[in-house]
């Protein structure tokens, strides 16, 4: 009983997370030179690019965790593949977000389908077509498999989705935006550190998440199991 | 792999017999393709000129739900009646079985899509002959890419509580690219575009077709297992 508490207690790399995370707020909201065009919005970058990229790192994890489950059938890769998918899909609603919110000063729009716009979209369409497959399929015994492969073929997906948004919008036009945005040369050094910076910190903070994630589903099995038992022993006891 | 090959046809053979004994699926198809493409025309309506830019998207909007409608009815009528599990027993392989249901599938979407043709051209006003040849090469490869999707998620949307609303949901977000590349292409032929300016996008199709039919009849194998 006593390894159950300790598992949800915080734990060293949850206190790394934090100060990560305190000393990334400071680097991109203080630390940061301002820029010049754009204002003190842009600093919201440092959060949405790290976000973005924890995003599409999500679902490849969600993809190869499905391939190791597909073949070695361990209820604990379908765990990780789960966990990794809900995780993602927190940070995909981050970059949805935080976009828009950059985006209506700075382009004078909440949205156009630009090709990440439209890319990110696509991805967050997948997270939930996953997400829901998980919570209507959930009294099926064979759900486990049918994510698996919705997983496979989301991440092979990711690539076509690339390339056709990017041929569709075509290139021209909109490629001036993402220099804007601060990704191309035009960034200061001091930019580019605070930006690492808090992708590291937003790579930490993901695996952290999971593994809370992946420790409550684990306590849940263990739940389920000690309620059957004693559903076994003393039938009518237990609610369903 | 022939014999793979033979079961599947046999597989084939069996679903479109149950289909031209009650025309169903075609029919319903072909009527829902038609009142798509009607009510589009209440949509924009907008001129000649912007519903002949508008077509190639109202087009695949139209075969894109009937070829959903085939999907899930390759599976819904045989899990309904328990034929399924007969077909699960039969001591063949279950990459043919798919194989079976997906021919079926490219068939029925491949003659509504003949039949839908004409009339849409006839209400648009729109010229198809010079463009026959690249449409055929274009249509044939986005079906079979888009249906290979839609046939294995149907097969697992028929399992889920909430089939009817899960196979959408699961498919249109995965066959996303294949779409946009379709809607390109057509609108590039229908303006009289040559390959040599679609190069990317067909390159986009065929490599989207041969990898999803390939990862379709692998993961097929672990749907259907009990």
């Amino acid at each position: 009983m006593a390894g159950l508490a300790t598992r949800l207690r915080i734990t060293p790399f949850g206190l790394i997370c934090l100060v990560g995370l305190v000393a990334s707020l400071y680097l991109s909201l203080i630390w940061a030179p301002r820029e010049r065009v754009m204002g003190d919005v842009q600093r919201i970058m440092y959060f949405h690019v790290a976000s973005a990229w924890i995003a599409e790192f999500a679902f490849v994890l969600v993809g190869v965790s499905s391939v190791i489950y597909l073949w070695l059938r361990e209820r604990r890769w379908d765990i990780v593949a789960y966990s990794a998918a809900e995780v993602g899909f927190v940070f995909c609603c981050f970059v949805m977000i935080t976009g828009p919110i950059w985006g209506k000063p700075v382009w004078g729009t909440w949205w156009t389908w630009d090709p990440r716009l439209t890319f990110s979209m696509i991805l967050w369409l997948i997270y939930v077509a996953y997400l829901m497959l998980r919570v209507y399929g959930d009294d099926m015994p064979q759900v486990k498999t049918f994510l698996a492969v919705l997983g496979i073929l989301g991440t092979i997906d990711i690539p076509f989705i690339h390339f056709a948004t990017m041929w569709w919008r075509g290139l021209h036009p909109d490629s001036l935006v993402m220099t804007e945005e601060g990704l191309g040369a035009g960034m200061e050094v001091d930019m580019r550190i605070a930006l690492a910076v808090s992708a590291v910190v937003f790579t930490l903070l993901f695996f952290y998440l999971m593994q809370r994630r992946m420790a409550l589903e684990r306590l849940r099995d263990e739940a389920e199991d000690l309620r059957e038992r004693v559903e076994h022993r003393h039938p009518g006891t237990v609610g369903a | 792999m022939r014999s793979m090959l033979a079961q599947s046809w046999q597989i084939y053979r069996k679903d479109m017999l149950v289909e031209f004994r009650t025309r169903e699926r075609v029919v319903t198809m072909f009527v829902f393709s038609l009142i798509v493409v009607i009510i589009f025309n209440f949509a924009f309506n907008a001129g000649a000129d912007v519903l002949q830019r508008v077509a190639p998207g109202m087009i695949w909007v139209a075969f894109a739900f009937a070829g959903m409608l085939s999907a899930s009815r390759s599976f819904s009528p045989e899990k309904d009646r328990g034929t399924f599990d007969g077909l699960l027993l039969a001591p063949i392989d279950r990459g043919s079985i798919f194989l079976g249901k997906l021919l079926g599938n490219v068939t029925l979407i491949g003659l509504v899509q003949l039949a839908v043709l004409p009339l849409f051209v006839l209400f648009f006003n729109m010229t198809i002959l010079p463009y026959l040849s690249k449409l055929l090469v274009i249509f044939f490869l986005g079906t079979v890419g888009f249906t290979s999707v839609a046939t294995l998620f149907a097969a697992v949307a028929v399992n889920t509580r909430m089939r009817d609303v899960m196979l959408p949901v699961l498919l249109l977000p995965v066959a996303s690219p294949v779409l946009i590349a379709l809607v390109e292409t057509t609108r590039t032929t229908f303006e009289g575009g040559d390959w040599q300016d679609m190069t990317n996008w067909i390159r986009l199709l065929s490599v989207f077709t041969v990898v999803f039919l390939v990862a379709s009849v692998m993961l097929f194998e672990y749907i259907v297992e009990e």
